[in-house]
């Protein structure tokens, strides 16, 4: 029998699914109001975890609660990401191993990530590492392609082609308890150690505090196989290991007007060894890196009135990480640079409700960033930037429009060498959701997005591969889609369609270019990006106590090179852009166990610009089971779980030559009081 | 009706089929049958870092027929890993360093692997290769010159001097060893001006050989050496210098020259490259005649492609049975190209190469 490829498995798991369920089975009394439904289950706040996409917002947003992140199994926040349709995670293999995001391929710099509602910056790579951070404390997880709907956002957040969104978990003292303490250990393969706890404190009526802090220790000695035609090399990883401690605390405040004040202070230390990519023949892997990171930030909001509403956020930002290679080609024996980053950051926002339907709001936004390196003629560059956003949003019965502006400018001062010219551009967004017919939970949506990312302190700086003259990279996105969420047969609580088809466009991408000697930075990319993204959740209750949640996503993707008409990868694929891929998750709870599985499916890539055999990389499928239950004694629970991580033992490489793990396991007892 | 319905249909699909055969790039150039005895020509593709794609691939100068990409693995059943530096063929034998990788290989005229020599951990990246009576002499980053049987590949001695080294030549018993940089803290590179000067059979320092910053590349052509140095790649540029082994001394004969090879009638033929403002390569060719050392800035080629002016040169070479002239080109993300004129530089056609970056071509002969 012939074997499927992958990008077909995904069609045959679509197609079953869809197979699943009858066409027959309408009852009319089933036909009562969706939005009810939602609504009564709202209360429950079990909706939002049950429909992963959200249907009525103009933009695409998408959403993991906390408890789909817990009961599936997933292992950071990289890996939850990657399940989201239309994202693009490059995983660099191993717990310690970069992990960054890209939204429909515009880049990994487009995207902005959010903690906690502020921006998190890296002015010196422009890519976040999303693999650093904790899941355990993670509330909700979203994406919003495009933008989110709120508009008390930071200014930030508006400049950004897509926004991935961490929010963590806020304190919920029930039963007039003033404490809660949980205790968690997870072990696992590969010397995969992390204990953790939480600590929650009520101060006062209206105060309180929260610890969270972990430990994580793993030697990421996993085995694969390389596999080459005939060449096959079973191998182990090596300087994969990794040890990090980080802690938060937060302080929530109400005040007696209402008005709310958090803050967090943010610590977090690493050390861990840098494998690199597999190099065939040659098992020599010597570089490491130490990062550290300290944040402290703080949101006031106060609403004046049902009109008005004010939000102002701060943020103080130090990163630290040392990078260190050694070798008989270093002078000593040895390389070490080091790079410290740091950020002031204020944004204020208003929000002006005129009207019951129309929402106005801006987000002014001032950030100084600093790097300070320590190579030899390090420019020491300092940008100031200021974002202004205006927003407007009218929302009737049936039509929701928003647009935003935001205004950019940005200036740079060195202490050695040239600065690029200052920027000063505007970068508009208007999205649209219609609902055509009343009684039907069906929406019909548009985005148009204009956005850009400025060259980083490496584009411009870096020893002889900088280039000042750099203009920044522009991403314009069109986005159609269709929502619908209904009822449509007597076994289900819910099913939940989204379909977005878009095209984007990225100009003058910024990319290392060669000459004969010299690498320099560029503005030389061209890409147009085509794709569609469907997503699907459904609900199926078996009695009072038995639940069936499916939910699953397939992504098409034409992202082609069209800088060159004269190169060979004119109109290619973009490298590690799989043409289709897909996920499925499912959680079936019991009164005696609870049972997870999700599955990913990759179809084939290219890990080089040119399409051809040579560079194609296979695709996968990895699927990952968890089984858990809580128990609970008086005020105290206890919550077991155990996962079998990549179930199948695939091999793959998500980046050619970094190998993922194979099979591995992981046990988590979790102990509050 | 419905009996006319199909035939048209499968008329269309006939013709849909026949016209998508018809495009097909295979019956653009019928493939000649090759006479096994004509020599193969192998391109060295070098790949890029961290990729495993260095390759060698392999075609017949004498024929317009396609490279045959990865031609290693098809005989060897296995890539040849990551980075090869370095391509040399002497006495039916073909050697080459994968430097990446670590390890140098002796390849039959079939490129079926004879012997191999992985380099231990700890040492340097291997580098460059020389190959004199019986023993392969290789450059290694970190300051180690390996002197290897040239059948067993067996490690028989080793020099230990100076930074980084990279270009090598055997002459008259001496290696002369491009020592080109150091690294000393964090991006403060140091660009060293000497060739040193190694006792082959001693594997001793004898001496050491002035020149301008940075000696990457080494050629014995016609009996003399000849040194580019790349500079400090901001405000010392390239040059090409001719050694004087006698004396101990170093002449430049031109700037920004960035690779040269041994053309007809006892001309160099060379390539001087530098960029524009916006970064981009220029490039210019010129002849060198070291009988009177003119140097002529009218291309050796004389219908060139306009690409050449702007693109990334890779490769120059000049050999096989008819003495064509090779340039290779690249971007470093897709194949190179291959360039192939006849002596008095016509362009006869172009292929690709099998790989990305083609560094260095052996001519099978």
């Amino acid at each position: 029998m012939k074997k499927l490829n992958p990008a077909n498995r995904v069609w045959v798991c679509w197609l079953l699914m869809v197979a699943l369920f009858p066409i027959s089975g309408y009852a009319q009394e089933q036909k009562d109001s969706i939005a009810d439904k939602v609504h009564q289950l709202d209360a429950v706040t079990v909706t939002a975890r049950r429909m992963p996409a959200k249907i009525t917002s103009t933009t695409s947003v998408q959403v993991f609660r906390k408890e789909d992140l817990k009961n599936l199994g997933l292992q950071n926040i990289g890996d939850a990401v990657k399940r989201f349709a239309g994202t693009n995670v490059r995983d660099y293999g191993g717990i310690g191993g970069l992990k960054t995001v890209s939204v429909r391929n515009l880049g990994a710099a487009h995207t902005a990530v959010s903690y906690d509602g502020v921006a998190i910056s890296n002015t010196q790579a422009g890519q976040i590492d999303i693999g650093r951070f904790s899941l355990d404390n993670v509330s909700s997880l979203s994406l919003a392609i495009g933008q989110d709907e709120n508009l008390l956002q930071s200014a930030r957040l508006y400049a950004s082609a897509g926004v991935l969104n961490i929010e963590t978990e806020k304190p919920r003292l029930e039963d007039g308890r003033n404490t809660f303490t949980q205790i968690q250990m997870r072990g696992g393969s590969f010397g995969y150690l992390t204990p953790a706890l939480r600590h929650w404190q009520k101060l006062g009526e209206r105060t309180y505090l929260t610890i969270d802090a972990n430990y994580l220790h793993a030697e990421g000695d996993y085995p694969f196989t390389i596999k080459e035609g005939n060449y096959i090399s079973n191998e182990k990883r090596i300087n994969s290991d990794i040890e990090s401690y980080q802690g938060e605390m937060n302080l929530f405040h109400t005040f007696k007007d209402e008005s709310e004040l958090s803050a967090k202070a943010y610590y977090y230390h690493s050390k861990r060894g840098l494998p690199g990519a597999v190099i065939l023949y040659n098992p020599e892997s010597d570089e490491r890196l130490w990062d550290e990171n300290f944040f402290a930030q703080a949101r006031y909001k106060k609403a004046f009135n049902p009109k008005w509403t004010f939000q102002a956020q701060g943020k103080y930002n130090y990163s630290w990480n040392k990078y260190e290679d050694t070798g008989v080609e270093y002078t000593g024996g040895k390389q070490t640079d080091t790079n410290r980053q740091y950020e002031y950051y204020l944004s204020a926002s208003v929000l002006y409700k005129p009207l019951p339907s129309l929402s106005v709001s801006v987000s002014q936004d001032g950030a100084i960033n600093h790097l300070h390196t320590n190579g030899l003629h390090s420019p020491e560059p300092t940008r100031y930037t200021s974002l202004t956003a205006l927003n407007a949003r009218y929302q009737g019965k049936r039509l929701k429009v928003s647009g935003t502006l935001v205004a950019t400018y940005i200036t740079e001062e060195v202490k050695a060498g040239n600065t690029p010219d200052d920027r000063k551009r505007l970068s508009p967004t208007l999205s649209a959701s219609w609902q055509p017919w009343k009684e039907e939970q069906f929406f019909v949506r548009a985005l148009y997005k204009n956005t850009f990312r400025v060259p980083t302190f490496s584009d411009l700086y870096y020893l002889r591969v900088g280039n000042t003259n750099l203009r920044p990279e522009k991403a314009t996105e069109y986005t159609i889609g269709l929502t619908w969420s209904g009822t449509p047969f007597s076994f289900t609580d819910f099913v939940s369609i989204t379909v977005d088809g878009y095209y984007n466009e990225v100009k003058d991408k910024i990319i290392a270019f060669p000459s004969t000697y010299v690498w320099k930075m560029q503005n030389y990319g061209k890409v147009h990006i085509t794709g569609i993204d469907v997503t699907l959740a459904t609900a199926i209750p078996f009695g009072r106590e038995v639940n069936l949640n499916l939910s699953g996503n397939y992504s098409w993707q034409k992202a082609l090179d069209v800088t060159n008409k004269e190169a060979k990868n004119y109109k290619h694929q973009l490298p590690y852009t799989p043409e289709h891929n897909g996920n499925v998750s499912a959680t079936f709870e019991t009164p005696w166990v609870n049972i997870g599985y999700t599955m990913s499916m990759v179809g084939k890539r290219y890990y080089m610009a040119q399409n051809i055999k040579a560079n194609e990389i296979e695709g996968y499928n990895e699927h990952t089971a968890t089984l858990w239950r809580e128990f609970k004694w008086k005020k105290c629970g206890l919550r077991l779980q155990a996962e079998v991580i990549n179930l199948t033992d695939a091999q793959y490489d998500v980046i050619k030559y970094y190998p993922m793990p194979g099979r591995s396991w992981r046990l988590t007892g979790t102990f509050n009081f | 009706m419905k009996t006319r319905s199909i035939l048209m249909t499968t008329l269309c699909s006939l013709m849909i089929g026949m016209s998508f055969t018809a495009c097909s790039d295979d019956d653009d150039e019928p493939e000649p049958i090759i006479d096994p005895v004509d020599y193969p020509a192998y391109i060295l593709n070098e790949g890029t870092w961290g990729g495993n794609n260095a390759n060698i691939s392999r075609f017949f100068p004498s024929y317009n027929t396609s490279t045959e990409s990865d031609y290693y693995k098809q005989v060897n059943g296995k890539p040849l890993g990551d980075l090869a530096n370095s391509i040399i063929e002497e006495d039916d034998n073909i050697y080459v360093i994968v430097g990446g990788s670590k390890y140098v290989v002796r390849l039959d005229l079939n490129c079926e692997e004879q012997a191999r020599y992985a380099f231990p951990q700890g040492e340097g990246e291997p580098r460059c290769i020389d190959v004199e009576d019986n023993y392969i002499y290789i450059t290694q980053h970190g300051g180690q010159v390996s002197k290897l049987d040239a059948q067993t590949l067996e490690l028989v001695a080793t020099f230990k001097g100076g930074d980084n080294l990279e270009g090598i030549v055997e002459k008259d018993g001496k290696l002369y060893v491009a020592n080109a940089w150091r690294l000393e803290g964090s991006n403060n590179y140091i660009y060293n001006q000497e060739v040193l000067v190694i006792d082959a059979k001693t594997m001793t320092k004898s001496g050491s050989i002035p020149v301008v910053e940075n000696p990457v590349k080494i050629y014995e052509i016609n009996d003399r050496i000849y040194v580019i140095s790349e500079g400090n790649y901001t405000t010392i540029p390239a040059a090409l210098q001719v050694v004087d082994t006698k004396a101990g001394t170093s002449e430049s004969i031109l700037n920004d020259v960035d690779k040269i090879t041994e053309g007809h009638n006892g001309l160099i033929y060379g390539i001087c490259s530098t960029y524009d403002e916006n970064w981009n390569s220029v490039n210019s060719f010129f002849t060198y005649n070291p009988k009177n050392g003119n140097v002529s800035e009218a291309s050796f080629l004389q219908d060139a492609p306009s690409s050449f002016s702007s693109t990334v040169i890779y490769l120059l070479e000049v050999g096989g049975e008819q003495d064509f002239i090779y340039v290779g080109t690249s971007d470093y993300v897709t194949n190179g190209t291959i360039y192939k004129f006849d002596a008095s530089g016509k362009l006869i056609r172009s292929f690709d190469s099998g790989g990305i970056n083609p560094k260095s071509i052996v001519f099978v002969d």
